[in-house]
């Protein structure tokens, strides 16, 4: 027969046990969570890391963020919002769009007399443009369009780029196109306007995942993004034909860009950024003409100097102007062509 | 052996026994500590002995062509050793001029001190043969805890392909 | 065999007792543990803005040598067009908090307007109080001369 002391054992060692495990169980919880954390807020400084590394060599590069859609609650430029903490991505001028897998990219705005770096962050997209003319200011726009748009032959998340669509023959729709053969195919697309007799539609349907621009001279109702083009690159962005007074001006292809990938907030953080950049690479060359205006043998070079340094003043005084007034920025655009002007007068009489 | 000392006995393994398990776990949890200690953060090396290889490469000799920047000294002494540049062959600019540099650029560290080993060779050093050229402490090469950076020269013939390497000192 | 039977029983107390005391030590030393490593890595997450900082601003286009897309050649009349502006403007750019300097590897002359081009350090928002700073070595080109020199640029933060 079973004695006292065997019961009290068993008793003593079910009770013990039971309490040791629930008590490792629940330490664990909390220690697994806190790991979980620790490897989110590491997979966000990571994500920070690789843009300031593609920042300063220019080389894009894949970056994987597992669980994405959990993980990250909004990018509100320019911090990503996580579950856990908040990462700023200052003073990098980063657009950012959420996804499992994104390629990292480096691109410019070139003025020749300054650059302007920002960094594209996007998962696999491809980017439709449907022109609605066959104007050659119609094609010179997706052309400027497509080119400030990034490269993916190198890395493995990939940009795509389409066109169409044509009302003479069936819907015609040429998409998956990589951005090299996308810039090929608009340079040649006389032949094909010729060869086809090509007539641009509004497209019938669109693949929903697809970034959508419908390019045209005249407005059009559309439910998808409109670029009302105007002159010199620039034009009215229409996010939402249904509500013309929501238009956005743009002067550079960044301006269509970040619209389109993040709407009005993107839109304002890179102009905010792209002007305030502006301001100051504006202040900073005229700094650095004046070192050099009245230096010894510069004669010839003075004229040179004075009318670029005006240029550049006026510049200087746009940027810090509203950004959606588009008579404004429709000047800053002018200005900005004509420093790229006189900066080239500059290089060629060996004066920079 | 009586009842008495049965027990004793019993007793005296029970308490040996709550010893050894105490033991087991110190053990485990100091296993445990040890495994999860991380390595050491050496991102901001790297970026430093980067940037020290590519400023070495392009930092001007204060002689004339073609040994006007230290790379090109390097190119140089690759295809025609013993040249002229100005008053001073390229193989003794390279010789003057690589060791002073990184040492007096390491030597404005004023925290953590840096001990270098630089390679400049061809590519196909190890078939073909050509000129090596090295400086600073070649133990580095087998060291477990450096930084390397490398760089490659394009030129006629033969790239040269450049290793820098750096380690506490 | 009343006291055997009370022996028995001490003995699981016992045990009981001293697994327990380990069982605290655990949690104890992991929660210490994990206080540390928070701490480690709020410095760990410094060093990341400084390095991120540090890489900005050697290869921003607003201070190297045109068509240099590696960065890393700061050109010399650039650094002292910044250096003259006020730092406000330049936190515009770069946000805020922040200090650098720029030194030619064997020049003491600080340079302004006046002592350009024969100079060698350029300084950028300095204050006073405790920083925490990282330098990599640069190039400078010298815009006048054509001169590429060895130098080092120092970038940290406040606080």
């Amino acid at each position: 027969m079973i004695s006292v002391l065997e019961i009290f054992k068993i008793i003593f060692g079910i009770v013990f046990s039971v309490f040791v495990i629930v008590l490792i169980f629940r330490f664990s919880s909390n220690y697994m969570e806190m790991g979980d954390s620790n490897a989110q807020a590491n997979i966000m400084l990571g994500f920070r890391k690789t843009v300031g590394d593609v920042f300063a060599s220019g080389i894009p590069a894949d970056y994987a963020i597992k669980d994405s859609k959990n993980l990250i609650i909004k990018y509100m430029p320019p911090q990503i919002h996580t579950s856990i903490a908040a990462v700023s991505m200052e003073p990098v001028t980063t657009i950012f769009v959420p996804g499992d897998r994104i390629g990292v990219h480096r691109m410019e705005y070139d003025l020749g007399w300054w650059k302007y770096y920002y960094i594209l962050a996007l998962p696999e997209t491809t980017f439709f443009f449907n022109p609605l003319n066959n104007s050659e200011e119609t094609w010179s726009e997706i052309y400027r369009v497509v080119k400030a748009l990034p490269s993916s032959e190198n890395i493995e998340t990939k940009m795509y780029f389409g066109l169409g669509c044509n009302a003479t023959s069936d819907q015609w729709v040429v998409n998956n196109l990589k951005k090299e053969e996308m810039l090929r195919f608009e340079k040649t697309m006389s032949v094909y306007l010729e060869k086809d007799n090509f007539m641009p539609t509004l497209c019938g349907s669109f693949n929903k995942e697809w970034k959508t621009i419908v390019v045209s001279p005249k407005f059009v109702e559309t439910e998808h993004p409109l670029m009302f083009t105007l002159v010199n690159g620039t034009g009215m962005l229409y996010l939402n034909t249904s509500q013309p007074e929501k238009a956005h001006f743009y002067k550079t292809p960044m301006d269509v860009i970040s619209a389109i990938l993040g709407g009005k907030e993107f839109y304002n953080y890179e102009n905010r950024d792209f002007l305030a950049q502006l301001s100051l690479a504006s202040s900073l060359k005229m700094e650095e003409i004046g070192l050099f205006m009245h230096r010894p043998g510069g004669a010839d070079c003075l004229p040179l100097f004075e009318e670029f340094r005006t240029t550049l003043e006026s510049l200087k005084g746009l940027a810090s102007q509203d950004y959606n007034d588009p008579m404004k920025m429709g000047e800053l655009a002018i200005k900005m062509e004509e420093s790229r002007q006189r900066f080239l007068d500059l290089q060629v009489r060996g004066c920079e | 052996m009586d009842r008495h000392g049965v027990n004793r006995v019993s007793g005296q393994t029970s308490m040996i026994m709550i010893v050894f398990v105490v033991l087991i776990m110190i053990a485990l949890g100091v296993f445990f500590l040890v495994s999860s200690v991380k390595p050491t953060i050496s991102e901001y090396e790297n970026l430093y002995v980067h940037n020290l290889l590519l400023t070495v490469l392009r930092t001007d000799t204060g002689y004339r062509s073609p040994c006007t920047t230290i790379s090109e000294t390097m190119s140089s002494v690759a295809l025609t050793p013993g040249r002229n540049c100005g008053g001073k062959s390229n193989t003794e600019i390279l010789d003057e001029t690589v060791p002073i540099l990184i040492q007096t650029i390491l030597g404005d560290k004023y925290l953590t001190k840096y001990d270098y080993y630089i390679k400049v060779e061809p590519e196909n050093y190890e078939v073909a043969g050509g000129i090596s050229k090295s400086y600073g402490n070649q133990k580095l090469e087998t060291r477990q805890n450096k930084w390397v950076a490398n760089e490659k020269i394009l030129q006629y013939q033969s790239n040269l392909r450049i290793m820098l390497i750096l380690a506490d000192a | 065999m009343k006291s055997k039977g009370q022996a028995h029983i001490m003995e699981y107390f016992i045990l009981s007792f001293f697994v327990m005391v380990v069982i605290v030590l655990l949690i104890i030393f992991i929660t210490t543990y994990q206080i540390g490593s928070s701490r480690s890595e709020q410095s760990d997450a410094q060093f990341q803005k400084t390095m991120f900082m540090l890489k900005t601003f050697s290869s921003s286009p607003l201070l190297n040598k045109l068509a240099y897309k590696e960065g890393s050649m700061l050109e010399d009349s650039k650094l002292t067009a910044l250096s003259s502006i006020p730092c406000s403007e330049a936190e515009g750019a770069f946000g805020q908090g922040w200090f650098a300097e720029v030194k030619v590897i064997g020049n003491t002359v600080e340079c302004t307007r006046d002592t350009y081009p024969n100079c060698g350090i350029w300084s950028f928002c300095r204050k006073s109080g405790n920083f925490k700073a990282y330098d990599v070595p640069v190039n400078i080109y010298r815009k006048t001369t054509g001169r590429v020199d060895a130098g080092m640029l120092t970038v940290g933060y406040y606080g």
